[in-house]
């Protein structure tokens, strides 16, 4: 059976956090998660004299799957990075791990690789992430600026 | 004091090499969407876009939405996150499961042992037990089975440094 777990963090006089987790059943689903966290919290608050400061909701899955050898590469640090905003101030940049290398064209000697726009796999990338991602503040993202590879 | 939705959910991708070395990455969906359609979105058409872009394989999938406390106290000099209250729980798959709550409170701690007890530690276990919590359905361990009652008495621990 799949859980969502809620784990509530514990601050003390130190400034140390510490961590109390439970899990209840995904097949229920939708609950009202906010009155579970707030219950968890003040279950917490019946018997520990820290203080609960937040309160966390994860839903984790797993493939499972190891990719066979020779399937992938082996992660090297590099990065694909796409810039999305109207201006460089407010942009956020979306971090993609080990990307395929035929994405990005060399813009000459010594000059760095770009992200190829033009390919399928990419304007798609694109616009799912304008049509369904949000920013870390909860804000639209921008247009897409630009996508370079970092290593 | 006020519980407040962080405005995002981030859904973090676990990817991994054939060495078995292993990266995450982060997308931030809105708070509003419910964690099925999160679910869904992520297995389908989030996955399906990463998984053209990068050669390392996706093994993991989180999806996180956080809560916290808008003017939290300040915690007393009592606490110490160390000191945790341990409660070990019966499931009803044969298995048990561990709660650890830190700073447990001491006066929560029988003199001369380490045993838990008190009016507080009795209303905790019960509403861990009670099938009836939050209107649907009570607690259960990782593997989704219920948690039935307590498998031993609680106790305190202290981490030594």
């Amino acid at each position: 059976m799949s859980v969502v777990s809620f784990t509530a963090t514990v601050l003390d006089k130190n400034g140390d956090r510490g961590r109390a987790k439970m899990h209840v059943p995904l097949s229920l689903y939708p609950y009202d998660e906010q009155s579970i966290a707030v219950t968890w919290a003040d279950m917490i608050s019946l018997v520990s004299d820290g203080v609960v400061t937040r309160v966390d909701r994860t839903y984790k899955s797993y493939s499972g799957t190891l990719p066979p050898a020779g399937s992938s590469r082996p992660l090297d640090g590099s990065k694909l990075l796409l810039f999305f905003g109207e201006t460089w101030q407010d942009a956020v940049c979306i971090i993609v791990p080990n990307p395929i290398m035929d994405l990005f064209r060399s813009t000459g000697p010594g000059a760095g690789f770009v992200l190829d726009e033009t390919l399928p796999a990419v304007q798609s990338f694109i616009d799912m992430a304008r049509g369904d991602l949000v920013g870390p503040e909860g804000q639209a993202l921008g247009p897409f600026i630009v996508g370079g590879l970092a290593r | 004091m006020a519980w407040r939705k962080q405005g995002v959910q981030t859904v973090t991708y676990t990817l991994r090499d054939y060495n078995g070395d292993t990266s995450t990455m982060q997308l931030n969906v809105p708070d509003t969407v419910i964690l099925e359609d999160v679910d869904t979105w992520a297995k389908g058409t989030g996955l399906a876009n990463l998984e053209a872009l990068t050669d390392a394989v996706v093994v993991g999938i989180s999806i996180n939405q956080s809560y916290y406390d808008d003017a939290p106290a300040t915690p007393p000099s009592t606490s110490n996150v160390e000191r945790k209250g341990s409660f070990t729980f019966r499931a009803d798959n044969g298995l048990t499961m561990n709660i650890q709550v830190p700073s447990i409170d001491r006066s929560l701690v029988v003199p001369g042992s380490h045993l838990l007890t008190g009016a507080a530690v009795d209303a905790f276990v019960a509403m861990v037990v009670d099938e009836g919590l939050f209107d649907l359905v009570g607690l259960v361990s990782a593997s989704g089975a219920k948690l039935t009652g307590l498998y031993k008495a609680p106790v305190e621990t202290m981490r030594r440094k």
